[in-house]
């Protein structure tokens, strides 16, 4: 027995060894900082009809936004589930229930995956999952007008491969189970589908044969077609009486909801002169072709909805690469006002007035109010997709990257007033990628658009140079990606990499190519069919451009070591910058062949160590793959543990410790603490499950920047405590990180009054902070935080951070207020309310939990960028430090004017003696006079006030507070003056506390108490 | 013997699980009650004061907090001699005072913000809930603060819907997340993390308090003094007052 608890014990200890490091990361928060000046692809709109100033907006990857007043503002309310939003649908009849399918119909190369769907029955404040998990696009939810409990989904499926939960889906117990109503097989999902509101038993389905591949896509087939139920889904009939012979495509469908015998169709099919616009006026009996116009055809797989006016069964909106409106039943189109991003997928027309028209686009969301003339973008939308993020080293720094269909951008990690959509610069236009600031030339960005279309562009003079590499006579053309590989050289800052199949190196910033490597591709010819991609529409754009190199990393630590990735499955490693390649994929235990090498971290501290990560989703394989070697490629671990969702985009090493790894894959940022042992979520401040394609550091602050595809960018201002947390910390109760210096830094002015509408993104919090890391989170009993100087002396107490994990507590950098007379003036509150800084310095923090206490300290320093020298600083902080004593000397007289002149008069009352009454009322009367002197009691705090030396006073402080270098000659000349005036109050003061102790005196004969000034001390503690 | 290793981890593994799989949103708030210090030591409380400090914005003000049974409340917060009233209901109406904001005279709420604030009961929702009509829903476990807590709905009889946190160890709300419910703000969520709780004659209070909006923190109030039905205080106290 004992032998066997031995053994158990023993058993314990081992896991506790084997335990990877998981610990909460507390406090550390990511920020979101947009920007939203270019938005991103917004896949479904829809609002309520009994309240239309309450809209959804279903963003391709950035979750659902939620809008109480037509757009003014937006509230995020899915951050929780999968981001990729397929269809939302509003329950009309109880509004509050919201349906959202996830997985984004709209299938091109760079979409997500959807799990399934969701409902919220309190309009977005809690969700619970209702099933079809393994759909992966809702393409179309439908609620029953009279029966909330009956639904119908439309699943797309499996982009790229088969599957079988696909087609048209209905539930009549409100998600519990669903019946799937129409099947076709397994390569076909159901694409669209609408219903008759007047006749909810009709409803029309299109169904959809298609797949992707990494290097091709296909759309149509012998399953796709147009089908009717007039019983509910029990049984279904194929409309094809008017509608194109052979094989179809994509199809979109609406019934007018005004008028059950209109319904329009758009159609992709497999004859050319049968592509178009198809109307039927019998309810789908038959069908007449209306239009073939270019946004009626346009691409059918990124654009085919059709929404028809609700009062209006002759208007309808399709979506196209331009959106385009018929007022005459489909018989001609105009487009809608042509500042408007491209590439159209949604619209919603409110019901109650139907000139407000809402939009979803490639580049965010618009509003209406004509009838879809003119359009206004919703400029506080930050779902923009970034691939890629890189940084550079200004202060404040720069965050760098490109994004789907809305070009190449950098901006600024802090702005004064907050990062706003107007600090951002465009440097490219065209689908944007990776973008890299030059090393050393602060004016040099490379960036690129799809298909490999590299520039160079120059800050000073916003002009862009391509610097493509082009083929030379003789040699095969160059295969680039859609998104090509552009990489600086960690060891020369003017050494240039850029990939097609071959690896090329510029020493003149893309002036000219060294071609480096030979084929570092497959070249397999079978995954080389863009230009015949997209099945019955050709959709030659490079999106699946293939056998071609993805990722370029040279070492640090030794710049003869160079890694190539494919996006076929090679692997490519050079010793000597190139002379000879060796493909180590195949040295990659499990790993299956052909997949997407989506990035290559080779270390910074050792040559032969290196991570990659491989994304195998578009070859149906949604598991993450990273694998770390540390001999040069000929061996491979697996960092890959059960923590871990989604397939991998990125992994990026710390600069400091190698331990610290991050990791971006489709559903999330993962940080692991012990060199990929265990990884842990990272979701405070970002949502669980964003697409996290690329993180940066920048060395100089810590900061950890966030390319996520929907959501903009994200930065962790200081994960320099993450490196801080070895196992030791993080079993101690309380243990402090080490303190950085705190900086005094003043605000700046920022632009006010732009109304609603604008998107802010969050400036560092660059004062002074505590961090320490604590195993439990403070529940039970007190626990206080004291801030002191460096001669002992209490200057303030702070609210303590309670969390388990990291807790990072802002110190505040200004004193107390000071003591102060009453006023009513607010140009004086104010100077009350702002009192001066902590002079630069080390302080004590202590903190007591329980009966344990913890100090720390740590120093505060002048800006380093301040422009103002020493002497300068101090004479504004002597000037400010006077002006509070003054402001207090002020308070204390002003309260024992009013103890003297209220107690007095209330002794007099008691007092029979006719002579000394005269005197006590006299000495009341005086009192109460000066101190009313003092103050201005009058006012209205705004515009009828007057000012008294009180006013003066605090009036003056404010004016010097807010500079941090010398007070001008006029403010110190006041300071001067006030303090005579000050102390001539004082002088009468003490004349009057001379004539008390002559009242005690008496009072004290009389038998009555005495009047007792209190001490200034005294007074302070009050 | 490798069988019995395997059924003792097994009996802790299972342990763990089966504590979980039963878990109830009723055993939850049967759980909070006893910690608390029991449903019928709170029912006795008709009135509580509180005083203490709030932290708003780097500064630290004076604060006292005044309630009393079915739903009265007064904020006092006291800025150099100036006092602030964020929030006041008498009973019949909701009023604030804040010279800062322009209003230097007691304003009346809005009859909808009235209304709101009347639905902060004195009495813990939690207390008798059934009886109320109140319904509580566990929703799952979720990561707060660092610590464990499960996910608890309270849908109350006015159908709001508050969500608390309770810790998974020792029962009491580490968090509580609001919605505003009027005006521009509407559909925001408050997140209001609690801690320090002290054992207060007998009964365990929560006496500080962190409110966060998107993470920020927008103020944090730690009381310093507690007082259960304190003499002379009376609904007069809570009365808009008269010029």
């Amino acid at each position: 027995m004992k032998y066997l608890i031995f053994l158990f014990l023993g058993l314990l200890a081992q896991i506790a060894i084997a335990q990877p490091l998981q610990v909460s990361f507390g406090d550390l928060t990511a920020r979101s900082i947009g920007p939203a000046v270019m938005s991103g692809r917004v896949s479904d709109v829809i609002g309520v009809n009994s309240d239309p100033k309450t809209i959804y907006i279903g963003a391709a990857n950035g979750g659902v936004w939620k809008s109480i007043d037509a757009g003014a503002s937006f509230q995020s309310i899915f951050d929780d589930n999968n981001l990729s939003i397929g269809q939302i649908a509003v329950d009309q009849k109880y509004p509050d229930t919201i349906w959202v399918g996830t997985g984004e119909p709209w299938t091109r190369n760079s979409t997500s995956v959807g799990t399934g769907i969701y409902v919220s029955t309190n309009a977005g404040k809690n969700w619970q999952f209702k099933g079809l998990k393994d759909s992966e696009r809702i393409s179309g939810l439908i609620i029953h007008p009279q029966n909330s409990a009956v639904l119908y989904a439309a699943a797309q499926g499996h982009l790229w491969g088969a599957n079988e939960e696909r087609g048209l889906y209905k539930t009549t117990n409100f998600g519990k189970t669903w019946e799937r109503i129409l099947f076709v097989d397994e390569n076909t999902g159901c694409a669209d589908v609408t219903m008759d509101m007047q006749n909810p038993d009709v409803l029309y389905a299109t169904m959809w044969e298609h797949r992707r591949y990494p290097d091709f896509f296909n759309s149509g087939g012998k399953g796709s077609g147009l089908y009717k139920t007039t019983d509910g889904g029990k049984t279904w009939a194929k409309l094809t009486n008017g509608l194109p012979q052979g094989i179809l495509g994509r199809i979109g469908v609406a019934v007018a909801p005004s008028n059950s015998n209109i319904v329009y169709a758009s159609i992709e099919s497999e004859a050319k002169d049968g592509k178009g616009l198809y109307r039927s006026d019998d309810a789908g009996g038959t069908w007449k072709k209306m239009s073939g116009d270019f946004n009626t055809t346009v691409r059918p797989f990124y654009f085919s909805r059709i929404v028809v006016d609700p009062n209006n069964a002759n208007k309808i909106y399709k979506a196209g690469l331009e959106m385009v409106v018929s007022e005459d039943g489909g018989n001609s189109f105009r487009s809608i006002y042509s500042g408007v991003h491209s590439d159209m997928h949604d619209a919603w027309i409110d019901p109650t007035n139907s000139e407000r028209v809402y939009i979803g686009t490639d580049g965010g969301a618009y509003r209406s109010l004509d009838g879809g003339k003119q359009f206004e973008m919703f400029m506080n939308l930050p779902l923009s997709q970034f691939y890629h993020v890189t940084v550079d080293n200004a202060d404040p720094f720069n965050l760098y990257g490109g994004l789907q269909d809305n070009g190449s951008w950098y901006g600024p990690s802090s702005s004064a007033g907050g990062i706003e959509n107007k600090d951002w610069q465009i440097v490219n236009w065209g689908d944007g990628f990776r973008v890299y600031p030059h090393r050393t030339d602060a004016n040099i960005v490379y960036a690129e658009s799809q298909g490999g279309e590299l520039v160079r562009y120059d800050k000073r003079d916003g002009q862009r140079k391509s610097i493509k590499p082009l083929n030379g006579k003789g040699e095969p053309e160059y295969r680039f990606n859609w998104n090509s590989p552009i990489q600086l050289s960690p060891t020369h800052p003017e050494r240039l990499y850029y990939g097609a199949q071959f690896l090329f190196m510029s020493l003149d910033r893309g002036d000219s190519w060294t071609k480096i490597s030979p084929d570092l591709t497959t070249n397999d010819p079978q995954r080389q069919r863009q230009k015949k991609s997209g099945g019955l529409s050709i959709d030659n754009s490079t999106a699946e451009n293939n056998t071609t190199i993805y990722a370029i990393a040279e070492s640090a630590k030794d710049e003869q070591v160079i890694w190539v990735g494919t996006d076929d499955g090679n692997l490519q490693m050079t010793e000597n910058a190139g002379k000879s390649w060796t493909n180590v994929a195949g040295n990659i235990p499990n790993l299956p062949k052909g997949l997407w090498i989506s990035h290559i971290e080779p270390s910074k501290f050792d040559r032969n160590t290196c991570y990659v990560t491989i994304d195998g989703h578009n070859s149906g394989d949604n598991k993450p793959y990273i694998y770390k070697t540390s001999d040069l490629g000929k061996t491979w671990q697996s960092l890959v543990t059960a923590d871990l969702e989604g397939f991998a985009h990125a992994l990026v090493e710390d600069t400091q410790s190698a331990n610290l790894l991050f990791l971006g894959t489709e559903f999330g940022l993962y940080i692991s603490l012990d060199g990929g042992k265990a990884w842990k979520r990272f979701d405070k401040g970002i949502p669980a499950k964003i697409s996290v394609r690329m993180m940066a550091l920048q060395a100089r602050t810590s900061a950890l920047a966030i390319a996520t595809h929907g959501r903009g960018l994200y930065i962790i201002d200081d994960i320099s405590l993450l490196r801080e947390l070895t196992p030791a910390i993080i079993n101690e109760e309380l243990a402090f990180f080490t303190a950085k210096p705190g900086y005094i830094r003043f605000g700046q002015l920022s632009e006010p009054f732009g109304g609603a509408g604008n998107f802010y993104g969050e400036n560092p919090n660059t004062g002074p902070k505590i961090a320490y890391y604590m195993r439990k989170r403070h529940t039970f009993g007190k626990m206080t935080m004291e801030l002191y100087d460096d001669k002992g002396n209490f200057i303030k107490e702070l609210p303590a951070g309670k969390s388990a994990g990291i807790n990072i507590v802002s110190i505040p950098i200004y004193l107390p207020m000071p003591k102060s007379a009453p006023t009513k003036n607010r140009m004086a509150l104010g100077g009350t309310l702002s009192p001066p800084t902590l002079p630069e310095g080390s302080y004590t923090i202590k903190i007591t939990k329980g009966d344990k206490e913890y100090a720390t300290n740590f120093t505060l320093n002048a800006d380093p960028k301040t422009l103002y020298p020493l002497v300068e600083r101090q004479l504004s902080h002597a000037t400010q430090m006077k002006l509070y004593s003054m402001t207090e000397q002020l308070a204390y007289i002003y309260d024992g004017l009013t103890t003297m002149h209220t107690e007095v008069a209330k002794r007099n009352e008691g007092t029979k003696n006719k002579k000394w009454k005269e005197t006590l009322k006299t000495f009341a009367t005086e009192t109460e006079k000066l101190k009313s002197s003092l103050v201005s009691l009058e006012g209205d705090f705004y515009i009828d006030e007057s000012s008294n030396l009180r006013e003066e006073i605090s009036t003056l402080a404010l004016n010097v507070s807010f500079f941090p270098g010398k007070p001008s000659a006029s403010q110190l000349a006041k300071t001067e003056e006030l303090n005579e005036t000050l102390q001539e109050v004082q002088r009468q003061f003490d004349g009057f506390k001379q004539q008390l102790t002559t009242i005690n005196t008496y009072l004290q004969k009389s038998g009555l108490p005495i009047v007792e000034i209190i001490t200034f001390e005294a007074f302070k503690a009050k | 013997m490798k069988n019995v290793l395997f059924l003792v981890v097994f009996f802790f593994v299972s342990i763990a699980n089966t504590f979980s799989q039963e878990m109830t949103a009723e055993k939850v708030v049967a759980q909070y009650l006893e910690s608390i210090g029991g449903a019928e030591k709170w029912k006795a409380v008709k009135s509580i004061r509180l005083t203490g400090k709030t932290n708003v914005q780097g500064m630290q003000l004076p604060t006292s907090v005044i309630s009393m049974h079915p739903n009265l409340t007064k904020v006092e917060i006291d800025v150099q001699g100036n006092k602030i009233v964020p929030q006041a209901y008498d009973g019949e109406t909701g009023w604030s005072l804040n010279p800062f904001a322009g209003a230097t005279e007691p304003t009346k709420s809005t009859a909808e913000e009235s209304a709101e604030i009347a639905k902060q009961n004195f009495e813990d929702d939690f207390i008798d809930y059934a009886t109320k009509g109140h319904k509580v829903e566990l929703l799952g476990s979720k990561e707060i603060d660092g610590a464990t807590t499960y996910e608890v709905k309270l849908t109350k009889n006015t159908g709001d819907e508050i969500f608390y946190y309770f810790d998974t160890e020792n029962f009491v709300p580490v968090m509580r997340k609001d919605f505003i419910n009027v005006g521009p703000a509407k559909g925001t969520a408050i997140e209001t993390y609690l801690s320090d709780y002290q054992d207060v004659q007998g009964m365990m209070m929560s006496l500080s308090m962190e409110q966060k909006i998107d993470g920020q923190t927008i103020m944090q109030m730690t009381m310093e003094k507690v007082e259960f039905n304190p003499a002379g205080l009376t609904k007069e106290a809570f009365a808009f007052p008269k010029k």
